[in-house]
Formats: C-alpha cells, structure tokens, sequence
C-alpha cells in the first residue's frame, strides 16, 4: 500500500521534473536560442511595428528567435516586482525609465556596461536622455523614445480671440478673462487622484526653477518657493475660472476630451499628443501648435529651468540566462532599426536618437523643433527608488489644494512630510 | 464507559465533514493566518526582500492615521447613505414586481441588468454620466431647469460621495429586489385573507403581514449587502479613484494603496485584518440575533 502511494505521488512529480528540464528554452542542441520580450504598452503603432520587427528578426536569424508578448503599460510595475522576486521571466523589457533604478539596485535589470560595445551604442543617443536610465555610475537601459512634455495649443481658440501664446504664467492669467467671456478656459489639466496630475505639476515646478529633492536627496524640496508658486497659479486659475473647477477629478480621457472639442485653449502634454487628439478625438491637426511649457516670470529658486521628460526604455533583466543573445536584439531591434531614423508620431514619443535629428530628416510631427529642444533640455523625476510611491504624494497634494481642502502650501508641506519619511526609509 | 461502536457512530458525520473542512481551511484559514502574520511584520518586497517582526505597530500606526480613520469615515457614510435607500427601493420594486402577473420572467430579466454588469464597466458607464460638460446627468438637470450651470459632481467631496453612492443604489436594487421578491412569494396568502376578513388595509397588512414575514429575508439581504458595500473596491475606484482630496478612499482602497502603490505589504494586512474583524463582529451579531429570535419563536 506504501509503496502504491508512494509510486503515486512519485511518478507524476518525477514526470513533470523532467518534462520542465527537456522544455529549457537553451537544452536544445542546434535549436535557436529564446529571448523572450514582454513589450509594455505602446501606442497602436508602435505594437504593429514591433510585430513586424520581430518577425522579419525571427527570419534573418537562425540562431536566436524572439518571443514577444504584448503587455499592459499599467501592470510593467506589479510584473517586474513578481519577476524580479521569483528571479524568472523574459530577457527583455520595454518599460518606464523609472525602473532603472528602482529595479537595478535589486539586481532586476543587467548593467549595460557588460558589453564591450556599450560605449559605441551610448554615443547613438542623447546624453541628458541616457542619464534617466543610469544609476550608480551604470545604465540600466537603452532610451528609447523621449517624452517631453510642452504647452498644447489650439490655435483657432487664440487666433478667434487675438491671443499670443504664452511664455508665462502671467500671460496665462491673462488670456483667462477674454477666454471665459466665451465660456472657454484657458488651461486644463488632469488634477484627479492619480499620475497624470503629478506629470503635469512637475513641468511647472521645473520651470519655476524648483526641484522634487533637496541636493543631497534627504528632504523633498518640491514644497519650497517654486512648488507653492506652481500649485498657487493653477489654484487662482481655478478660482477665477480660467481652468476647470472639475479638472479634480480629471484624469488623462477627460482631460483629452476637454481640450479636444474646444473648451480650454491650452493644455500640457507631451508628443503623444498628436496621435491621441487625431485618432480618438478626430481633431484638426491643423488647429495643433506646440510650444515650451510657460513658467513665471521671474524663478523662484536657484536652478535652470527645465521640463519634465519622460523616458520609456528598454533593458535586458538582471536574471536572463541570455545576456549575451539579448543584447543582440535589443541592438537590432532598438538600435539599429530604421524606424528610430526619423520622428514618427504614431510610435507615441520621439526618438531619443541622434540619427533621428540630423538635418534633412523629414518628419510628419508638428512641432518637432520644440520637442525636441524640450527632450535635449528635460529633465526626468529624480531616479530613487520610491519614485513612484512620492508622485503619489504629489498628485494627492495637487488634488487637495484644487479641492479647496488644503492650502497648496499645507497640501505641499503634508505631501513632504511623507515623502521625507520615504527618503529616511531608504 | 463508551463502547467503541459507539465512538464511531458519533464521529461518523465528522468524518463527512472533514473533506470540506479541510478545503475551508486551505483557501480560507491558510491565507487568513498568513495575512495575520503578514500585519505582524514589516516586509521588504523590495531591497532584497525580507521581513522583521513588528508586533502590533502596524496597528498602531494605521490607527493613528489620519487617512486610515478618514477612509473608515468614508467607507461608513457610503455604506450607510447606500444600504437604506437601496433596501426601501429594492422593496417598493419587489412590491410591484410581486403584482405583475404577465410577463414577470422578461422584468426580472431586465432588472438584472445592473447587478449582471461588471463593476469596471458600472464605474466607467456612471464616470462619464457625471462628468461635468458631457455627463448626462447634468444635460437631464440643466434641461430640467434644476440647475443653472454644469455641476463638478466627481471633483467637489460631498457630490462625489453621493455620485458614488448613487451609482451603488443603481447595482445594488436588483440583487435587494430579487431577493425580498422571493420572500414575498414564500408568505401565504391565508394570512393575507385572514387579516383583510379581520378589516385589516393595505397599509395594516404591509406592516402587520409583510413586514414581520421578511423579516428574516431583510436581515440576510442587509448582512451580505453590507459586507459587499464595505468591501467595494472597483465601483468606486473607476469612479473617483478614491478622490476628490480623499472624500471617496473607502478602507479597501486605503487597503490597494498601502500594500500595491506603498508596498508596504505588512501595514496593508494589518488594515485588512482591521476590516476583517469588523465585518466579522457584524455577522456574528447578526446571526446571533436571527437565532435568538429563531430559538424564542420555537420555545412560544
């Protein structure tokens, strides 16, 4: 009987152990080697690229064959968590640049300067834009598509109402009253309780010359002049009708819808934009301009300003057992693809390559110029590894002070007092 | 002395038992204790993973929290601006519904709709309903002349906890009016002859017959809705996201936030074990009632 038991316990656990040996994507003899890729997000057009790279990829090459797997941007944070635990998952990952640091100092994503031809590969992008995947002295990621963020306009509103587009927060002010007489504002912006209202506060703060952390990164510094300032202006906005009193509740869909059919002039956004606005909204291009995001007249704190950037890139996992395979495709696919030649808008963000500005690329972004300028000028959310959890933070502040609930400078200072307990954790 | 056979005869039903008991315990005991020990540590997903014991001031550090209490607040006012009006429409549509003679199957069919509709969709579907310059429900108002101008319902904390609450009426009615419309049709109709042959109207009879009849129906609808509404994540998540200024964050989502957005897995078991032992507290009291009354009622 114990032994019958035994037997059937035995048997099937020793099948399936063997079964998972002879299933090892690199036992094969003569069989490619898998570089498993899971793709996070991406607009319509960069996934149908992708597809199509990889299978031309697959085709030119006998020895390494991709798998790649299309993933929700939304859940890149939850999957590299249970990944990175687990120590298991694909080779590689296209995802926000944020994890470089997050995720590199836990040993989830592979150092670049492994390979011997990095220094050759880095010269092929922009060095502000490289240094959002760098942490410790090492590059945790290729930069792939740069994402400044700039002030979207609708022209045909200004030019209806004989405006200028605006370089301060002082001319901002002033479009409003002219503005609301049509029954338009003249800003708009997600400030819900959630990420896309913290991207666009940080732009603000920058160009008010205040920065998320003090030098050192042992206080948050976002609640200084700058922050007050910037969270103040978008209050007055409010208060006097300039901006959306319901923008609280906004969140990036309803923001798009209300700028889009023409109730607010004025709205900050990134090179996304074009592709959104056209496709969801069926907007005319034509009333599309672009321009820096407007900051106060004078700076309230001693930094340049800057704009926020954001980074999407791509890394090869700290526990692929394919190093050397991956970054073969990466390269091929993030390197030396032709699509990362020139500014196309349905991939969602500007390329962060060299190659892509040189002088005769044609391109069908509007306002590539300023984009471009914002990406080689932009700065990203500082690389710590409680990032994600300090935006929070600054979203909820933003909220609170557009509510009414909190002054800004007490919805800052409460927002600071967290993320102070966060630096002092790490 | 107990004879053997005996022993075995009085066991015989445990035996029965043990195989469900035995799945109870793994998919309920099992993650209940492990969360309890979860609430006791400080765990380190991250930076190398890991956990300390902490004792209770997990506990004591949510209790202390400003954001803990005001979701506590919040998760009360929407259960409880909720449970009322959703249980009395729910009767009023089971009233009705239990005097249709023609066609019932088809209304009831209709009437599950929004308990049928997944609540990522309800949330989404009543999101856009109360935005502010597309919402339907303020072009309804404006054109009502109720209004004057577009009202910000998700962006002001009093309208956006009854915009929510509101949405939540909507999804809980059917699930309320089923249920009581099945004990309506479980009451005799001799005792309704009996009391309309006494004189009594139909005022009498609702609260004299009806009423004390279901009872025991209304008591298990408000049990589980109860637990279901302090539990409700999705609905009010798509909704508002827990904003505006925190006005809508019910404890599951101060829950969502603390141990997925923080990963601070310890101090997010500890605010479920928290709520756990509510909703346990409730239903022990509850069922102790319901059996009390049962037990007073045989012994009469």
């Amino acid at each position: 009987m114990r032994t019958a038991l035994f037997l059937l316990f035995f048997c099937p656990l020793a099948a399936l152990l063997l079964l998972s040996c002879w299933s090892s994507p690199s036992s094969g003899a003569g069989a490619p080697v898998e570089v498993v890729v899971w793709d996070f997000g991406g607009v319509p057009g960069h996934q149908a690229w992708i597809k199509q790279a990889v299978e031309k990829f697959n085709a030119s090459h006998r020895d390494i064959r991709i798998e790649m797997e299309i993933r929700d941007w939304a859940t890149q944070r939850e999957s590299l968590i249970s990944t990175t635990i687990v120590g298991e998952g694909p080779d590689i990952i296209r995802v926000h640049h944020k994890y470089s640091v997050e995720f590199g100092e836990l040993g989830g994503l592979y150092p670049l300067e492994n390979f011997p031809d990095f220094p050759q590969v880095k010269e092929r992008f922009f060095p502000n834009v490289l240094e959002q995947v760098e942490f410790q002295g090492k590059h945790y990621g290729l930069p792939i598509t740069m994402l400044p963020f700039i002030l979207a306009v609708n022209r045909e509103i200004l030019e209806k109402y004989d405006l200028e587009i605006p370089r301060t927060w002082e001319e901002m002010r002033a479009m409003g009253p002219l503005l609301k007489e049509g029954g338009i504002h003249a800003f708009t912006m997600p400030g819900g309780v959630n990420l896309d209202t913290a991207y666009r506060f940080l732009p603000l703060l920058y160009k008010a010359g205040g920065r998320v952390f003090d030098e050192d990164w042992s206080r948050a510094a976002f609640n200084g002049p700058a922050g007050k300032a910037a969270l103040s202006f978008l209050v007055e906005m409010q208060q006097a009708g300039y901006f959306p009193s319901a923008s609280a509740a906004y969140a990036f869909d309803e923001n798009a819808a209300h700028w889009c059919t023409g109730k607010a002039a004025l709205s900050i956004e990134g090179p996304w934009w074009q592709d959104i606005v056209l496709g969801n909204y069926k907007f005319d291009l034509a009333k599309l301009v672009l321009a820096p995001v407007p900051g106060p007249e004078q700076l309230l704190e001693p930094n340049p300003p800057r704009t926020l950037l954001d980074v999407v890139m791509v890394a090869i996992t700290g526990y692929t057992r394919v190093p050397q395979q991956a970054w073969v495709v990466l390269k091929a696919l993030n390197v030396d693809d032709p699509v990362w030649q020139v500014p196309n808008p349905e991939m969602g963000g500007i390329p962060a390559h060299k190659a892509a500005y040189a002088p005769g690329v044609q391109s069908k972004y509007i306002g590539l110029e300023v984009l471009a300028e914002a990406g080689r000028n932009g700065l990203g959310w500082p690389g710590h590894p409680g990032i994600t959890e300090i935006q929070r933070h600054i979203a909820d502040a933003v909220n609170m002070a557009l509510t009414g609930v909190m002054s800004p400078q007490e919805a800052l200072d409460n927002a600071a007092q967290e993320v102070d307990e966060i630096l002092n954790d790490f | 002395m107990i004879s053997k056979e005996h022993l075995h005869r009085q066991l015989t039903p445990y035996y029965f038992l043990l195989p469900a008991l035995l799945v109870l315990a793994v998919i309920i005991l099992y993650p209940i204790l492990s969360n309890l020990a979860m609430s006791l540590q400080k765990v380190r997903l991250l930076k190398g993973g890991g956990s300390d014991f902490v004792g209770l001031a997990n506990y004591g550090r949510l209790l202390g929290s400003n954001t803990f209490q005001g979701s506590v607040g919040s998760s009360l006012r929407f259960t409880l601006c909720s449970l009322p009006i959703a249980l009395v429409l729910g009767l009023g549509l089971a009233l009705v519904f239990n005097e249709i003679r023609k066609y019932r199957p088809v209304f009831t069919a209709f009437l599950l709709v929004p308990w049928a509709i997944a609540p990522v969709v309800t949330g989404y579907m009543w999101r856009w309903l109360f935005h502010d310059s597309f919402g339907l429900v303020n072009h309804f108002l404006l054109g009502l002349g109720l209004i004057r101008g577009n009202i910000p319902w998700l962006a002001q904390p009093d309208t956006a906890m009854a915009a929510v609450v509101v949405a939540n009426i909507w999804r809980f009615m059917p699930y309320i009016t089923i249920m009581l419309l099945a004990g309506l049709q479980g009451i005799s109709a001799e005792l309704y002859e009996a009391a309309q042959v006494d004189g009594a109207n139909v005022a009498q009879r609702f609260w004299h017959v009806t009423l004390p009849q279901l009872r025991h129906v209304i008591g298990v609808v408000f049990l589980f809705s109860t637990i279901w509404m302090v539990n409700d994540f999705g609905l009010i998540f798509i909704m508002t996201e827990g904003g505006p200024a925190k006005a809508t964050q019910v404890v599951p989502i101060t829950v969502y936030r603390i141990a997925f957005e923080h990963l601070q897995l310890g101090r997010g078991a500890a605010a479920a074990m928290l709520l756990l032992v509510f909703l346990l507290a409730l239903s022990v009291l509850f069922i102790r009632v319901l059996f009390r009354e049962r037990r007073a009622a045989h012994e009469a």
